[in-house]
């Protein structure tokens, strides 16, 4: 675990002739070789322009960045490009190119003015497809994968440059949700085995919690903290970062939720993974889950089965299947909705629920 | 189902079986790049025997050779007129192919050539200023020998007219996403210098004005030997720049800021290839009139057969395919009872047309596609 990257005093942004335009400074990360960092933020707070600087693509304002304890500046670019690899978001779309050949591209820093790969250029070509675990399609024409194929052939063209750091720009934008778990646990998988410094930027926040071993989240108001996502958890940074009027970070279940007015108090009983889909199903609903409450629903989940039953004051009502849970949960809301403006229509007796 | 395949990778049976695979996609590039070999010296021959009068190909090897020693008029026919004019289509070919392979690559753009982007336009507006403003001073490259002088300003004019067509329209595509816009601007950028070169035309004489109609016909006859010692070193020059950037112009296959990322020096390699596509553009124009549709066209029929867009066996399989496209087509519009009728910018397009009909309904599979 040695430090690959650190910032020192870093301000970046945008300078134009007239004007400058700091998006974030006073920067003084690390990063350090086996290790993930996730760097989260909401659009437009800079995490792009951070990656941007800490790859030489766009000039840092002030301060510096050391890679492998070189200042970057210093770097030339054929040093740059066997230090650092780099993967963004848009799609690269070659036609009539394998595979392959794409991550033969990644031997560019070490090839001889006439591209010809050597057979040491070949050896780490076949260990770069290796390891992002894909040399069943390397001969097959790039087009024709999948996103998610896709992008792991390009890290496998950045592996190839034999880099100490890999830096990539929300490389999990266009996947699928089965193709970001892969992808970030590939990511995870490098960076321990390889023993690469990875900064990556997501806008999976809850994957990204789950893998990174660091954050570094930038919260509204331009600042941004480093940290292990339990300790951003608890010192609150992360709902500072992005929680906004009708979200919520809900810590203990490292996730948001919509808030939502209260329609209702309904208290679970039973346990097992049952009740809990329940109580999910009644919170989607607007009810509030509590432990005791005087006019709440009363909802009794088997363990095994997702039969259900449901006591209000006097009425009885039991079902099968959270479909019906939730129909009877919106009927309910429904009834005292019209009970509230003096409707005639009554709650308890209209429910024949039987599925 | 994941599991299974990624566990087999790890025995001795994968890297074997992707050694094999590895090594079939390089043989047949070169299996292809020996056959245009092949090709290209049978329509080479072909095309000195083709023509008005029809020559034996034993003769024509016999004066290639050097064996055929008496002067006969087939000797001379062949020496001072086809075996220049053959020259000068082969590197004419070779160097439009080369240049919309490097428009290509440089723009991402499966449709880009010396055409599309006003580089033929801008090449025409610098001999157009030159043929038609400059009294005898000048006269048209290939109607009559003014010497190397004249030839040199037409030709300086032509080079210098495609690279300004290249420098605007690349500079303006750094502020576009869209590679269609880029196409348009170009064909812009060509509109305006056409309008400008009518503006000329339309205060000419009439004596030049036919000459200036002829060039716009197209033709591989115009370079005899006197003019071949400016125009073959021009050609090799530019090819030249491609066939040492080969590794380069595979890096830009990915876009330039991964290119950049790679350890390109993106500027640098993009002025390079546009001073280079802007030599041979320019050239050819000047010799030869604005020709169509070989830039588009040859570098898509390559990729096609080769298989890769890897510039490795591009670059070569572009120039033997730009041989053998140019040839084929002097050859049919040299045919014996068509001299004039049919002229090679006819002949040409109706060549090329078909092969960007075919990239642009198969648009998904070629290079380069959004």
């Amino acid at each position: 675990m040695s430090v690959a990257v650190q910032t020192i005093d870093l301000a970046i942004g945008y300078k134009t002739r007239t004007a400058r335009q700091v998006v974030l400074d006073g920067l003084n990360l690390t990063a350090r070789t086996g290790e993930m960092v996730c760097l989260l933020g909401t659009n437009g707070t800079g995490k792009s322009t951070l990656l941007r600087t800490l790859a030489r693509i766009q000039p840092a304002l002030s301060g510096s960045v050391k890679i492998d304890g070189v200042d970057l500046g210093q770097l030339s670019q054929m040093e740059l490009a066997r230090r650092i690899g780099v993967v963004l978001t848009e799609r690269v779309m070659v036609g009539a190119l394998t595979a392959r050949r794409v991550v033969e591209l990644g031997r560019y820093p070490y090839w001889d003015w006439s591209g010809r790969m050597t057979q040491a250029d070949h050896d780490v070509v076949d260990w770069a497809i290796e390891a992002v675990s894909a040399s069943h399609l390397a001969s097959r024409d790039s087009m024709s994968l999948s996103d998610g194929e896709r992008q792991r052939f390009m890290i496998a063209r950045a592996l190839a440059q034999e880099p100490s750091i890999l830096l990539l720009d929300e490389p999990t934008a266009f996947l699928d949700v089965p193709s970001r778990v892969d992808l970030m646990g590939l990511l995870r998988r490098l960076a321990r085995d390889e023993q690469l410094a990875i900064v990556v930027s997501t806008h999976d926040l809850e994957l990204a919690l789950r893998m990174a071993d660091t954050l570094w989240l930038v919260a509204p108001g331009n600042r941004l903290t480093a940290g292990t996502p339990e300790d951003a958890i608890l010192a609150g940074s992360v709902a500072e970062a992005f929680e906004a009027e009708s979200i919520r970070f809900h810590p203990e279940e490292r996730a948001f939720r919509i808030v939502a007015d209260t329609r209702g108090y309904a208290i679970v009983r039973g346990n097992g993974l049952n009740a809990v889909l329940a109580a999910a199903v009644l919170e989607r609903e607007g009810y509030q889950i509590v432990s005791q409450a005087p006019d709440a629903l009363i909802v009794t989940v088997e363990r095994e089965t997702t039969s259900w039953q449901v006591t209000m004051g006097g009425s009885h009502h039991s079902g099968a299947s959270f479909g019906s849970l939730a129909e009877l949960a919106r009927a309910l809301i429904g009834a005292k909705n019209n009970t509230d403006e003096n409707s005639p229509a009554s709650a308890a007796q209209s429910s024949e629920l039987k599925t | 189902m994941k599991v299974a395949p990624r566990l087999a990778v790890h025995h001795s049976s994968q890297p074997a079986h992707t050694v094999a695979r590895r090594w079939s996609s390089r043989s047949r590039e070169s299996i292809v790049i020996a056959a245009m070999m092949l090709a290209l010296v049978a329509v080479f021959l072909l095309s000195l025997a083709i023509s008005s009068v029809w020559v034996p190909l034993d003769q024509v090897v016999a004066v290639l050779t050097g064996m055929d020693t008496e002067q006969s008029s087939a000797h001379v026919l062949i020496r001072e007129v086809r075996l220049p004019r053959s020259l000068t289509a082969l590197l004419a070919g070779a160097a439009l192919g080369i240049a919309g392979l490097q428009m290509q690559t440089l723009f991402r753009n499966p449709l880009a050539d010396p055409y599309a982007l006003g580089i033929a336009s801008g090449a025409s507006l610098g001999v157009a200023l030159v043929l038609l403003t400059s009294g005898a001073v000048v006269s048209n490259v290939f109607a009559s020998s003014l010497g190397l002088a004249g030839d040199a300003a037409v030709t300086a004019a032509s080079i210098a007219g495609a690279a300004l067509a290249i420098s605007v329209v690349l500079g303006l595509s750094n502020r576009v996403e869209n590679p269609a816009t880029v196409l348009i601007l170009g064909l812009m950028f060509g509109y305006a210098a056409q309008a400008f070169v009518t503006v000329l035309v339309a205060g000419t004489d009439p004596d030049k004005l036919q000459r200036w109609v002829a060039w716009g016909f197209g033709s591989f006859s115009g370079v005899q030997w006197g003019k071949m010692t400016l125009f073959a070193p021009l050609v090799l020059i530019g090819l030249g720049i491609s066939a040492l950037t080969t590794k380069q112009l595979n890096a830009l296959l990915l876009g330039e800021k991964y290119a950049s990322s790679m350890g390109l020096n993106v500027r640098r390699m993009r002025v390079l290839t546009m001073a280079g596509a802007s030599i041979l553009g320019g050239v050819v124009t000047a010799f030869c009139g604005p020709i169509a549709f070989l830039g588009i066209a040859i570098p898509h029929m390559c990729r096609g057969l080769l298989g890769t867009s890897d510039h490795r066996s591009l670059v070569p399989a572009t120039i033997l395919m730009g041989g053998i496209v140019a040839l084929t087509a002097q050859i049919i519009s040299l045919l014996p009872g068509n001299s004039g009728v049919f002229p090679l910018n006819a002949v040409t397009s109706l060549i090329g047309a078909p092969v960007v009909v075919i990239v642009l309904m198969r648009n998904r599979r070629g290079a380069f596609t959004a």
